[in-house]
């Protein structure tokens, strides 16, 4: 018997603990049916359905049983008798109408009379559920899917007709959590998504109900509970590894229809490693580029413009780490390794309160915690970088870590430069380390460490160095059952270098930096079935390093210069309440209010209202001691979304949410370039602002197994920093005499059709979409295109993008990635002019012409070794082509004057097919 | 430089640049373009044209305008044109201590005025100097000025060089038969001159004493040119500008010169500091200032650069013979298809002629003339 013995021995003393003690089964419960050749689960089904009766039964014990007989009006041992009637088969009616069926062993039901005198004792007591933690095997999942978990204890005093579950949904295999799984019942219609600790609290009407767990990437599974009061339940989720055929319903199939946040796309790391792109690693801000709404200017740079929005107004967080710089090799690559990131999901349209400071969009990046069960790792070569990753466990089930590494051998790509360079060289590295401890069943630690770093340098003439580096700790305290909270620390720091030796009179070296150190406190509070509450508060203070400038060697002249440092806390408080009006109708509202100080020390020069800032309008250079407030900028963001549903797989979404940003990226680059600076709201440069609109439908079809939806929105935006002709960025003492306040807009649809699972998955998304931007302060100093809306470099009205994977069969798929975008606008020369001996050109209005339209497919094939799943190794081939057809897709276009003529080229980041391999391996 | 890195590095990657014909609609032609600078202790030369479209673009010279030097003192100098667009005057020697502007009034009755500029005086070129790598030439300029700082400076540059063709005729062909050439018929030595094309602007901005320590100002290279087949010639001139100005030279300069990278700056407008009298809403392309020049020359010879592989142009010549009958001679060297070079002698006796394409004996086809400058060593 084994394992189904244990298991039965559990389901007896849950039945044991369940309290209502009726003595005899209902004489009602008559039956009538006919069987031929029918199976177990018919039989069970047939009478459940016209009885109250519930079975507990092991699937597999019976797999071969068949019925065959009939009858009419029995009560259920009669029929059971007929059917069991010479098999070893037995059969035991409880209390409860449960039916428990058993191969030889019979089951006593009558033992809860002696426990029965605890009950009232024990009212306030909590059944946990920890489930056995290694269930492999299909029979021990259909027991745990079949076996009845009582939760709480039945207490006469409370009146409440409803019960909270609470728990951790965990993968079985390595029991990291699992966030964003879905937790619903059929009926009534409630459902909850696992938070990003894995977290979920469901409130349901006591009695008997079958919770559906569904998580990307893992088997549905359900859980049959008795609801009698309060209390937890864990649940562990299978990986679907082998579920070719099995696959029968999409993971998170309804989330899109049931959630109330609007706008927000969510992946795992299992979609994102099956598209195609250059060089084969995954890479996981290239996949968020095929999602409606997202866009970048150009395939050199991993800027993502989301709905409109500059590069700067994305959140990019990596486990509350802030990231300013989520790109190596100046763009071509994203800083995260895929082996570390678990999930990444992207608020473009509705924000939940708790996050604050972005105009545009939030990139939420859940790391990996690391396998708590056993020691694993995976290794990963490809043609430019090379990775290796280690996860186990420190305290088994307790206590994790993954630690990985990735770093390039770019230099051979170098080698292929012309001899004068060949003393260049460039290389990145990124590390992360991940330890997640569980102290006790209330408590929880994350610590997340990150660093990253690239370097580049050609022929020891100019270098370019630039990294990131975040450390935060978080502890996650359950007050109660409905009170949780979370508690962050941490430091984020991002700074760059340019430095150059070349000419030992002019050697210098540049340097940028910005760090921040935060708190953040954020509560979830299930108040109660119809409201779930978050509020909380944090608080960043931030120090930056504009610019210092210093000689370096003893014979540069260099003259030492440094931008004076800025500091600034931003802090907010925010509240927001999810209200069940009914099950179909949801609110979700919040409020943020969000503080900024700029902080002295600091000299800020004072202009005279109603004139240009220029360094000739300087009236006054007024000095701050250190910490004195110098300005403060103070406003509620509000937060609102609402989802009805018409029917199961019908919605309806709206949403409307303001947003702030305190600091923003001064750049008069079109793509993000390494050597863009970030500078701080102060008195001369006012906050961002923005506000955005938003309507959708989504519907679901072929039994959700298509999803389905449409999306509009409106936005405007306040205060954009743009840049004067001829703007100096870098070691200005008075930037705000070289950036303009600029207005923009912005709207557009976006449709995507997305099927998730079975042989054939993937996605299709259209979006139409403008941006516009507007300058028309006469006291800005410089009016752009005569005041008139002009299109945004990122305008970009088509967009069109096709996902494919077909898996073959278990170790062999292909995937294929097709993009088509309107070509991006341009300031192209209209006409010319001879001036020092050259035809020159010459430039009129702003981003008036386009480049020509971007098209691109990429192909590639995954080829896993085999699946035997106690080898020491698993490999798998990534071979793949990115941009198949060798399309020149222009990058920009531009006229040069070259040897005193005027030439237009257009330029090509990738002008062929770039073909790659990787090859990984898992031990 | 940094451009050009950025560039290298993307063709690494795979990347391409393919030309480019823009589809521009209503091009904005005709805006009076004035080029050049009041020299006060020596030559000031003002060019002025028109704009034309980008598809196609000519020089349309400005002629019949009147074009003054307005000093703040009063005094008003005219200049004269020259050549067509070109108004100038010799050997000004005027008050360092005035300032100076330039008054315009074109043909068509409008006028114009730039900005009055301070003088900027040039400092003595220190030296010259130059190294060899592997894809050419650099040559440096090095100066300092003691007396000003922030020093903002540009400098132009005239290249001359000696070639020569790779056959050295001595014979010409002469009323049906063959003569020795005499030496100023010789067709074999050559000069040729260019001027600069690119801007070349530094400052000294950064640090902390107005030195500029070897500033690429030219690469001279090997492939595609017959610059450093022989004997080659710089001559470096220095302005100093004001720092308007070099922010004007700059802008221009990122606007044509720097762009093709992956992080090119957004071109913006080009103005200058030339406006309309009547309308300050017109555009005027150019930026007139005030400077004195300095330059500076120096020689490169061939047996001073490694030897490396030169570039000479010649690759495709060879040599062939005929007899010496008139009827051959006349078919070959009559209609001036081809050259004679040499005798060929048979028993001590010319019995055949080598001839070539004038491409390969005539080294003025290459652009040159056959007169040696007057500064050539």
């Amino acid at each position: 018997m084994g394992y189904s013995g244990r298991c039965l021995l559990l389901v007896i003393l849950l039945g044991c603990l369940s309290t209502g003690l009726h003595a005899q089964k209902n004489a009602q419960n008559l039956i009538t049916v006919t069987f031929h050749d029918a199976p177990i689960q018919e039989l069970v089904e047939e009478i459940e359905s016209q009885t109250d009766y519930f079975f507990y039964y092991d699937i597999s014990l019976f797999d071969s049983l068949k019925f065959n007989f009939s009858v009419n009006r029995e009560p259920l041992s009669t029929v059971l008798d007929r059917a069991f009637a010479s098999t070893s088969f037995n059969y035991a009616i409880g209390p409860h109408d449960e039916v428990f069926l058993t191969k030889e062993a019979l089951i006593q039901t009558n033992l809860t009379a002696t426990l029965d005198s605890l009950k009232g004792k024990h009212r306030a007591y909590h059944v946990e559920i920890e489930e056995d933690q290694n269930q492999n095997t299909k029979t021990q999942i259909a027991a745990l899917e079949n076996k009845l978990y009582q939760i709480g204890v039945n207490s006469a005093n409370n009146g409440s007709p409803n019960a909270l579950i609470t728990g951790y949904v965990r993968d079985a295999k390595t029991g990291e959590s699992i966030a964003g799984a879905s937790i619903y019942t059929d009926k009534p219609r409630v459902g909850v998504a696992s938070d990003q600790y894995g977290y979920y609290a469901i409130s349901l009407t006591k009695g008997r109900h079958i919770l559906n767990i569904q998580s990307i990437g893992m088997k549905d599974t359900r859980r049959q509970i008795l609801l009698s009061g309060d209390g937890k339940m864990n649940i562990d989720l299978q990986g679907q590894v082998m579920m070719l055929k099995n696959v029968i319903v999409s993971a998170e199939k309804l989330s899109n229809i049931r959630g109330v946040t609007m706008g927000v796309q969510k992946m795992d790391i299992k979609t994102l490693k099956q598209v195609p792109v250059v060089f084969g690693e995954a890479d996981l801000l290239r996949v968020l580029l095929t999602l409606p709404g997202v866009k970048s200017v150009g395939e050199a740079s991993t800027g993502l413009n989301v709905r409109g929005g500059s590069a700067d107004q994305n959140l990019i967080l990596f486990n509350d780490a802030t990231i300013y710089n989520p790109s190596h090799f100046f763009g071509f690559f994203s800083a995260f390794n895929p082996d570390v990131v678990k999930s990444v999901e992207l608020y473009k349209s509705s924000i939940p309160a708790r996050y604050g400071g972005r105009l545009s969009s939030v990139l939420d990046i859940t790391a990996r915690e690391g396998n708590k069960k056993e020691f694993e790792g995976n290794a990963g070569i490809g043609l430019v970088t090379s990775r290796l990753e280690f996860e186990g466990p420190i305290v088994k089930d307790k206590t994790s870590f993954i630690i990985a590494g990735r770093t390039t051998y770019a230099n051979w790509l170098l080698g292929l430069l012309p001899e004068q360079y060949k003393n260049s060289n460039a290389s990145f590295y990124d590390l992360n380390l991940n330890v997640s401890h569980q102290i006790d069943k209330n408590n929880n630690l994350y610590l997340t460490a990150y660093t990253s770093g690239d370097k580049f340098n050609l022929n020891s003439d100019t270098t370019y160095g630039y990294g990131n580096m975040n450390l935060s700790l978080k502890w996650k305290h359950s007050f109660t059952d409905k009170l949780y909270g979370v508690f962050i620390t941490g430091y984020d720091k991002y700074n760059y270098d340019i430095s150059s030796t070349a000419n030992p009179v002019n050697a210098f070296k540049l340097a940028f930096g910005i760090n921040q150190s935060y708190l953040k406190a954020q509560f979830y509070y299930f108040l109660s079935p119809k409201h779930s509450l978050e509020f909380g508060l944090n608080s960043m203070y931030y120090v930056l390093q504009p610019g210092t400038y210093t000689p370096i060697g003893k014979e540069s002249l260099v003259a030492a210069d440094t931008v004076e440092k800025e500091q600034a806390l931003e802090s907010a408080v925010y509240l927001s309440d999810k209200f069940t009006i009914t099950p179909q109708f949801v609110v979700e509202a919040g409020i943020r209010f969000s503080v900024y100080n700029y902080l002295g020390p600091q000299s800020v020069n004072q202009y005279p209202p109603d004139v240009p800032k220029s360094p000739d309008n300087v009236v006054d250079v007024k000095t701050y001691g250190a910490n004195q407030f110098i300005k403060t900028y103070s406003g509620p963001e509000y937060r609102l979304s609402l989802r009805y549903e018409f029917t199961d797989n019908f919605s309806m979404k709206a949403s409307y949410n303001t947003e702030r940003q305190y600091i923003h990226v001064l750049s008069n680059t079109t793509a993000i370039s390494p050597t863009d600076i970030w500078k701080l709201s102060d008195p001369n440069i006012v906050p961002e602002w923005g506000n955005q609109y938003s309507l959708g439908f989504y519907k679901n079809l072929k039994n959700n197994t298509i999803e389905t939806s449409v999306e509009v929105y409106y936005k405007t935006m306040e205060h954009i920093l743009d840049y004067k002709s001829g703007a100096v960025l870098l070691m200005n003492h008075h930037i705000e005499t070289d950036v303009i306040n600029t207005n923009g807009r912005a709207y557009g649809i976006e449709f995507l059709i997305k099927k998730a699972t079975g042989k054939l998955n993937g996605w299709l998304s259209y979006t139409y979409s403008r941006v516009e931007l507007k300058q028309a302060d006469p006291y800005a100093g410089e009016i752009i295109n005569n005041g008139n809306y002009y299109p945004s470099n990122y305008d970009q009205p088509n967009s069109a993008t096709m996902v494919a994977n077909y898996r073959v069969n278990h170790r062999f798929s292909i995937s294929l990635n097709s993009t088509y975008t309107t070509g991006r606008p341009i300031t192209l020369p209209t006409g010319s002019y001879f001036y020092y001996n050259s035809f020159r050109t010459l430039y009129s209005d702003r981003n008036a012409y386009r480049i020509p339209d971007y098209y691109r497919t990429d192909f590639s094939m995954n080829i896993d070794g085999n699946h035997k799943v106690h080898q020491k190794f698993h490999n798998s081939w990534t071979i793949g082509v990115y941009n198949v057809f060798g399309r020149h897709n222009p990058y920009s276009v531009y006229y040069v004057s070259q040897n005193g003529a005027l030439n237009g080229y257009q330029l090509s980041i990738f002008g062929s097919a770039i073909p790659f391999i990787n090859f990984n391996v898992r031990f | 430089m940094k451009m050009k890195h950025w560039v290298l590095m993307l063709f690494v990657l795979g990347a391409c640049t393919d030309k480019y014909v823009a589809n521009i609609k209503g091009q904005a032609t005709g805006f009076l373009v004035v080029e050049g600078f009041i020299n006060i202790t020596g030559t000031t030369s003002i060019q002025m044209s028109r704009s034309t479209g980008l598809d196609s673009p000519v020089l349309i010279p400005e002629s019949g305008a009147q074009v003054e030097i307005q000093s703040t003192n009063g005094m008003s100098i005219p200049l004269s044109e020259l050549t067509t667009g070109n108004y100038s005057d010799t050997g000004l020697n005027l008050d360092p201590t005035q300032q100076y502007r330039l008054h315009i009034k074109t043909n068509n009755g409008k006028d114009y005025l730039s900005d009055l500029s301070t003088v900027n005086v040039s400092p003595p070129i220190d030296s010259l100097s130059w190294t060899a790598a592997s894809n050419g030439v650099t040559i440096y300029v090095t100066t300092h000025n003691p007396l000003v700082q922030p020093g903002y400076y540009q400098w132009s540059y005239d290249e001359t060089w000696k070639y020569t063709s790779i056959y050295e005729s001595t014979l010409k062909y002469v009323a049906g038969g063959l003569a020795l050439r005499t030496d100023s018929e010789l067709l074999y030595t050559c000069w040729r001159s260019d001027a600069s094309t690119t801007i070349n602007i530094a400052s000294t901005e950064k640090l902390s004493s107005n030195v500029i320590y070897e500033y690429p100002v030219a690469l001279v290279p090997y492939d595609n040119t017959d610059k450093l087949i022989d004997e080659y010639s710089i001559l470096v001139k220095q302005t100093v500008l004001s720092q308007n100005w070099y922010e004007w030279v700059q802008k221009v300069q990122r606007n044509t010169e720097a762009l093709g990278s992956i992080f090119d700056a957004l071109p913006s407008e080009t103005g200058g500091n030339i406006h309309n009298s009547a309308d300050p809403t017109e555009l005027v392309i150019g930026f007139i200032g005030t400077s004195t020049e300095t330059e500076k020359r120096m020689f490169i010879n061939r047996s001073q650069i490694p030897p490396t592989i030169v570039y000479s142009g010649y690759e495709s010549c060879a040599l062939d013979t005929i007899g010496l009958d008139p009827s051959s001679l006349a078919t070959y060297f009559n209609a001036g298809t081809y050259i004679p070079n040499a005798y060929i002698y048979c028993m001590g006796f010319p019995c055949r002629v080598t001839f070539s394409v004038p491409e390969c004996i005539d080294c003025r086809l290459k652009g040159g003339t056959l007169v040696k400058p007057d500064f050539w060593q």
